[in-house]
């Protein structure tokens, strides 16, 4: 049985003051706290890869652990804004940066904010196949390698940052049948258009809010769980706003949903992970409902629990 | 049809910054103070009322509460 160990994350030290930037679209400090809910974005240097963030990850996970790197059967990570051009997969220059051993299975998954819930289930079916016991599941994808600064829409809203998660028979959080959800006709609602990241805020609100209290629903009804049952809802931080228009659905929970990104601003598939990272060993917390959706259009939903 | 009830009733669903009880049929949401998310969410709460998709071409047409019931009085 793979379960989740350790959370680690490597958060750029740059940043953007977004209340500053906001000002210039003639939006105000409000607007930003309360619907955007980034105050500042994290940022990478334009030196630092994709790979990069992900070995300081990788590495901050390890020392956290005190795991060694030759212990690792398996590397994943999640993103769709790999090093360089996408070719070789990120994943394997990530192993090398990282140190891990050669032996190492190594692939990417390419999927944005619902990669992360996508991921658990990927890595803990693949361990669980090949008989592996340690495996790493890397989310980074830097927003800021397609964000135009001059579209107000993306560049308000996206922040840098890498997470790395442990799976492994030692693990204490048990991962449940998930829930998967795919809509490609709503593809051209957040794309990349001549390198840059386009969005259509409206469709993109309009299709989270229509359906991942459904999702979450089902989620709930799949695993024969109440939503009191859940001690805490962390769900993909795509913005304030959507995370109100989210728990609005379950008054009677609303105060378990997380809403945390005035630092970091949305980080794509990490947004999860840097919530569960900061959570995990409260012992307040005995089951996490996550939630991932977004880019493809793509959304995702398992529950984990603390082995009892 | 959506009444102007029902309608007001989906304003205060949205939970925007804004008292649906008295808000004037005419007056225009951005007049009223609300921001496109609040719009947003307020678009949500109509297409759950009522199972009707708003695609992107007829959004402007849903500025008010007037508005929004000329609309939905059209499709449904």
């Amino acid at each position: 049985m793979s379960r989740i160990q350790a959370i680690a994350s490597y958060v750029p030290s740059g940043r953007v003051d977004n209340i500053a930037q906001a000002a210039t679209f003639g939006e105000s400090e409000s607007f930003i706290r309360d619907k955007i809910g980034a105050v500042t974005l994290s940022r990478k240097t334009p030196e630092e890869e994709t790979s990069d963030l992900g070995a300081k990850a990788v590495k901050a996970l390890l020392e956290k652990t005190g795991v060694a790197a030759s212990d690792i059967d398996a590397l994943v990570v999640v993103t769709q804004n790999g090093d360089g051009a996408g070719l070789p997969h990120t994943s394997a220059i990530l192993q090398h940066k990282a140190g891990l051993p050669s032996a190492v299975a190594a692939f990417d998954i390419s999927l944005g904010c619902s990669g992360y819930v996508y991921g658990l289930a990927v890595v803990k079916g693949f361990m669980e196949s090949t008989g592996m016991r340690r495996a790493i599941l890397v989310t980074a994808d830097p927003y800021s390698k397609i964000i135009d600064p001059a579209n107000r829409v993306t560049t308000l809203l996206f922040g840098d940052a890498a997470t790395a998660t442990l799976l492994s028979p030692e693990g204490t959080w048990d991962i449940y049948p998930p829930v998967f959800g795919t809509d490609g006709s709503g593809a051209p609602h957040l794309c990349v258009n001549q390198g840059a990241l386009e969005m259509n805020g409206r469709q993109v609100f309009n299709f989270t809010a229509m359906v991942v209290p459904d999702q979450i629903r089902a989620c709930l009804s799949k695993n024969d769980l109440s939503p009191e049952a859940v001690d805490l809802y962390c769900l993909h931080q795509g913005s304030a706003a959507i995370i109100d228009a989210i728990s609005r659905k379950f008054p009677d929970v609303r105060s378990r949903f997380v809403n945390d990104m005035a630092a970091t601003g949305n980080t794509v598939s990490s947004t999860i992970p840097l919530l569960l990272e900061a959570r995990l060993d409260d012992p307040a917390h005995q089951r996490i409902l996550i939630s991932g959706f977004g880019v493809g259009l793509s959304w995702a939903t398992t529950i984990i629990q603390r082995k009892g | 049809m959506l009444s102007i009830e029902q309608i007001r009733q989906a304003i205060k669903s949205a939970d925007v910054n804004v008292d649906a009880a008295t808000l004037p049929e005419t007056t225009t949401f951005v007049d009223a103070g609300l921001d496109s998310l609040d719009f947003y969410n307020i678009v949500v709460e109509l297409q759950e009322m009522t199972g009707i998709t708003v695609p992107d071409q007829d959004i402007d047409k849903l500025g008010s509460i007037s508005g929004v019931q000329a609309y939905f009085a059209d499709k449904q």
